[in-house]
């Protein structure tokens, strides 16, 4: 029986995983890809990795970041405040918005990140960017005793669904784990010659570690990064990724030609949407951790607005065509392809 | 529980049904089914055993700051206005409901990849826009008007020693005012119990009050800033949780009765009650409406120390809660203001 996406991604989205504390999100995935897979193992990186063999023709490795951007506390002061550092947040967003403190203990504390009341402000703070210097938690509602220099802080909030968009948070990247998770769903059906390899990879958000990790192991002849780009929003250099129109697939210095032209030629005999992401430099996603590894790497986007807020919208649709266009791909996968 | 249901309601400024009809409900069992004036005021009187012809108001407001849906964009995202004092930093990656049937929304925010020079930019109301997931005007349409109001989600939460959630301006007031009018023996003298409209646009509703009742005096209970984080020096606190109900002396437009605000001060004392004057002037409550309204009613105000109101998350002391409630429930019953309206101004 397929897996219901929009349950999946509510699961994953409230489940807490900042950069090397992915355990919630890895068991997740492990229970997700049971009896999809001959093998499922943790590596020393904390990647999830699961792999699915196909007639031994070759390899093919997809990689999907579970960890999601977040704060940590870097001081507490008296009386029940905190302040904090942030990992690829905009400070902005922070303003009257709830949060968790995760304490080294196991436990989960209430903060609220409070602001002054419009009666209070100045001329001058009224106008006033508030910075991470200016911003504080206030966390007098818990037992902060229990909290230290170093406790992760994540946006507390709570996903919801309107017509074929989701929102919520950590959609970057756990939705492209859905990808991974619906692609493995269709192979089971489809025959193969290449084995199949995914890692569900850990600590992205600082660096993508874990798919570096996890392709120096794996030795992969094709790897594939599985991220999120911008969609409605973009330069008015690039084109406008949009919602329901298919997985975005790099063009580029990084992506190899030869998988990015595999990927474009599949989705075209098969009918499936897809929109080319020109990508100059740096993809800024796991792929470019992989293709050091002297492996041919492609780059498939999932559209996502709202990156890296408490909200990210994504469309479901675009899950799907994604997977369809994945489980097409490897099935096509000839020996001697690259 | 009062206070969770009330905060949990929605109810911007000129959109009070919905708390209007919850109290009601709810006092409506205790001997009366309350009054509703002509701008949506709710009354509930309590008349006193006759030795006393005097009448006392006590008066909160049943209005939360919000936002209002003033243009719907081609691409179907929401353009909008604040209803009251609500500053547009607090806004970016919040949930909101929009209109009558709650269509769920978020305040999205370019990704902070995307930003340029706007990083270093203040959101302000032309940044502001809802987002409920429809990709055109003509989709947003078949759920929105112009005109709709878009109200805070968030969930009234309570801890030990704390209540955290959107309306605790003045939904606390709302719920003191509830449990006393529950609670509250039948006096010497009458007692009116006063839920008000739109004092977060202006002082809009409570004047109107004076229209149907003649008040000798009146308490405005508030949730009233705090400021007491460390943003703000110590010097500049209004007031700090945990120190009891906040006494004003003198506010946006009225410096409360002299008569009455010595009176609460020698009575809490004498009692040993907890409290603490509010160390700032700013901000009007419908005490300044009241006292320039009609024949004019003299006022004091005992308030509930609130952080971060206007904002989709506040923060109260339960404890100042209950002191609250309890200092004015003893301040009814031993007939302080009465006695203090004695002296001549």
């Amino acid at each position: 029986m397929s897996l219901d996406t929009f349950a999946l991604l509510k699961s994953l989205s409230a489940a807490y995983g900042p950069p090397g504390r992915e355990r919630e999100v890895r068991e997740l995935f492990k229970e997700y890809v049971n009896g999809l897979v001959d093998e499922v193992y943790e590596d020393t990186s904390g990647n999830l990795i699961v792999k699915k063999y196909g007639q031994h023709k070759g390899t093919v490795f997809f990689s999907a970041h579970m960890d999601e951007v977040c704060f940590l506390v870097s001081k507490v002061l008296p009386e029940g405040f905190l302040r904090l550092e942030g990992i690829g947040v905009d400070p902005k967003l922070l303003p009257s918005q709830k949060v968790w403190i995760h304490t080294r203990s196991g436990k989960r504390l209430r903060g609220v990140i409070g602001m002054l009341a419009p009666h209070l402000q100045t001329e001058e703070t009224r106008s006033k960017l508030n910075g991470f210097e200016d911003l504080f938690v206030d966390v007098s509602m818990s037992d902060f005793s229990e909290i230290s220099v170093g406790d992760f802080v994540t946006f507390d909030n709570e996903s919801f669904t309107v017509g074929d968009f989701f929102f919520g948070k950590s959609l970057d990247d756990r939705s492209c784990g859905v990808i991974i998770v619906k692609m493995l769903e269709r192979l089971s059906a489809l025959k193969h010659d290449f084995d199949v390899f995914a890692a569900f990879s850990s600590r992205e958000e600082i660096g993508a570690f874990g798919a570096r990790t996890a392709s120096y192991e794996l030795q992969p002849d094709i790897g594939i990064a599985l991220d999120v780009t911008h969609a409605i929003d973009a330069s008015p250099n690039y084109p406008k990724n949009e919602f329901g129109k298919g997985p975005a697939i790099s063009v580029g210095a990084i992506p190899h030609r030869k998988i990015s032209n595999l990927l474009i030629e599949t989705a075209k005999q098969n009918g499936i949407p897809y929109q080319v992401e020109p990508s100059p430099s740096r993809t800024g996603t796991d792929g470019d951790q992989i293709q050091l590894e002297t492996i041919a790497t492609g780059v498939v986007s999932l559209p996502l607005r709202y990156m890296h807020t408490p909200y990210e919208q994504i469309c479901v649709k675009d899950i799907e065509e994604s997977a369809r266009l994945l489980a097409l791909f490897v099935s096509a996968l000839k020996e001697g392809v690259v | 529980m009062y206070l969770k249901d009330l905060c949990e309601i929605h109810g911007a400024s000129g959109n009070e049904e919905q708390v209007r009809t919850y109290i009601q409900e709810q006092l409506k069992s205790v001997d009366q089914p309350g009054q509703v004036d002509v701008l949506g005021n709710l009354f509930f009187e309590r008349k006193g055993n006759g030795k006393s012809d005097k009448t006392i108001l006590l008066l909160a407001h049943m209005d939360e700051v919000g936002l209002m849906v003033t243009n719907i964009q081609d691409d179907g995202l929401l353009a909008v206005s604040p209803v009251g004092g609500v500053d547009p930093r607090v806004l970016p990656g919040k949930r909101v409901w929009v209109g009558e049937n709650n269509t769920p929304g978020v305040i999205g925010y370019k990704a902070i990849h995307l930003q340029k020079d706007d990083y270093k930019t203040i959101p302000n109301w032309e940044k502001i826009r809802v987002d409920i997931g429809v990709q055109k005007k003509e989709e947003a349409q078949k759920t929105v008007s112009l005109g709709d109001y878009v109200h805070f989600y968030s969930a009234f939460e309570e801890y030990e020693n704390r209540y955290v959630g959107k309306a605790l301006d003045d939904r606390g007031g709302c719920a003191i005012l509830m449990a006393l009018y529950r609670e509250l023996p039948v006096l010497d003298y009458n007692v009116v119990f006063a839920f008000v409209v739109q004092e977060e646009i202006g002082l809009r509703g409570s004047g109107s009050t004076l229209k149907r009742y003649k008040p000798d005096a009146a308490i405005i209970v508030e949730g009233t800033t705090a400021g007491d984080n460390p943003e703000l020096k110590k010097e500049r606190w209004s007031t700090h949780l945990d120190n009891g109900p906040a006494i004003s002396y003198l506010q946006s437009g009225y410096a409360l009765d002299y008569r009455l605000f010595e009176a609460i001060l020698a009575f809490a004392n004498q009692k040993g009650i907890q409290y603490q004057l509010k160390g700032r002037t700013v901000g009007g409550t419908d005490g300044t409406r009241l006292a320039g309204s009609y024949f004019g009613v003299p006022c004091a105000g005992v308030n509930i120390p609130s952080r971060y109101i206007h904002s989709p998350v506040s923060v109260i002391s339960k404890k100042d809660f209950e002191n609250t409630k309890q200092l004015i429930a003893d301040i009814l019953t031993e007939e302080i203001l009465l006695k203090a309206l004695e002296v001549k101004v």
